[in-house]
């Protein structure tokens, strides 16, 4: 009596196997990773820390730099932020106990701080490390960013990159 | 040395639960990858230099370009050039209305255009807002002043006029 074989697929069962039938997933893991290591590498370069300024609203721009980060300077409506530490308190955007011509002591003395710490940290000091990330609300006066902006400018800070969201 | 002896069977991973994660991972990077589209602008604050020289344009083809904004959304525009007559530099300068307390984007644009393309090396602007000037629209000064938007064979370009920006105040 001959035996006729059965034709049978590349993930046929066998006969009495209980295993469940298998799929070849490798290609789908290869576009997988992909797409993973793409969003990863995108996600570092835009996500912005902000825990401290999640009450700010940003300006909308059409500028296409991506964000570097850099010593972070945020300002709410209601607080100030330097890198994730609250500064000073606002009144609806405005600066208030200070006198002013002044420029904002508590925020030279931070940053001077964390100046210091960073210098140590670096035998050469990076681009990155002279630059602000200034994370502003958009509703805020030019007279508060000035102070703001001129106080960061006498501790060594001239040059800022203003965080914007994209249009 | 265990060679299969003669198994063409390839072994079988079961990647069932490494996709689980990885469709996981990819949901949640998509997600934020979406709420997280934040560019930059940069900046700079005026400074004193060394010498006490300034740093307005000295070459012919190049202007500094100062920008003054009101807060009703009037617009002044000058220029500037340290080897260049006040007369020859004067045919530059423009005042523009606010129409509805916002500035008139489109004639600054214009006209700044027209002073990008007589000197072409520019690439300087001082901007000088009013202390009751809002961030948002300073934001919107700054993008007025960086790149204009022209159609080239039906493609958009967007040419470069003034990226270097400082903001300043006025000496109070």
């Amino acid at each position: 009596m001959s035996r006729r074989k059965k034709k049978r697929g590349p993930f046929a069962k066998e006969e009495g196997d209980t295993n469940p039938t298998s799929f070849n997933l490798t290609a789908l893991m290869d576009i997988l990773s992909n797409i993973i290591f793409f969003l990863m590498a995108s996600f570092g370069a835009q996500t912005l820390e902000l825990t401290s300024a999640s009450k700010v609203t940003l300006p909308s721009s059409t500028s296409e730099m991506t964000l570097k980060m850099s010593i972070s300077v945020a300002v709410g409506m209601e607080e100030m932020f330097v890198e994730d530490e609250p500064i000073l308190k606002l009144n609806n955007g405005e600066l208030t106990g200070l006198d002013s011509e002044r420029f904002l002591p508590k925020l030279e003395e931070t940053l001077k701080r964390i100046k210091a710490q960073r210098l140590a940290k670096n035998e050469k000091p990076k681009e990155e490390d002279e630059v602000v990330l200034f994370i502003a609300d958009k509703r805020l006066r030019y007279a508060v960013i000035d102070r703001v902006m001129k106080t960061c400018a006498r501790v060594g800070f001239t040059k800022f990159r203003y965080a914007v969201s994209k249009k | 040395m265990s060679g299969g002896g003669g198994n063409d069977e390839s072994t079988a991973f079961d990647l069932t639960a490494l996709m689980d994660i990885l469709s996981n991972l990819i949901f949640f990077l998509m997600a934020s990858f979406g709420a997280a589209v934040v560019a930059v602008l940069p900046a700079s604050v005026p400074t004193i230099s060394e010498g006490g020289e300034n740093d307005t344009a000295r070459d012919m083809d190049k202007v500094t370009v100062n920008l003054r904004l009101m807060a009703n959304g009037d617009t002044k525009v000058t220029v500037a050039n340290n080897d260049m007559l006040p007369e020859e530099l004067a045919p530059y300068a423009k005042s523009f209305g606010g129409v509805e307390g916002k500035f008139d984007r489109k004639n600054l644009n214009d006209h700044l255009w027209s002073i990008k393309e007589k000197f072409r090396a520019s690439k300087d602007v001082i901007i000088v807002p009013d202390d009751d000037v809002t961030y948002e629209y300073l934001v919107e000064a700054m993008d007025t002043a960086r790149e204009r938007h022209m159609v080239v064979d039906g493609t958009s370009v967007y040419p470069e006029m003034f990226p270097a920006v400082v903001v300043s105040s006025l000496v109070k």
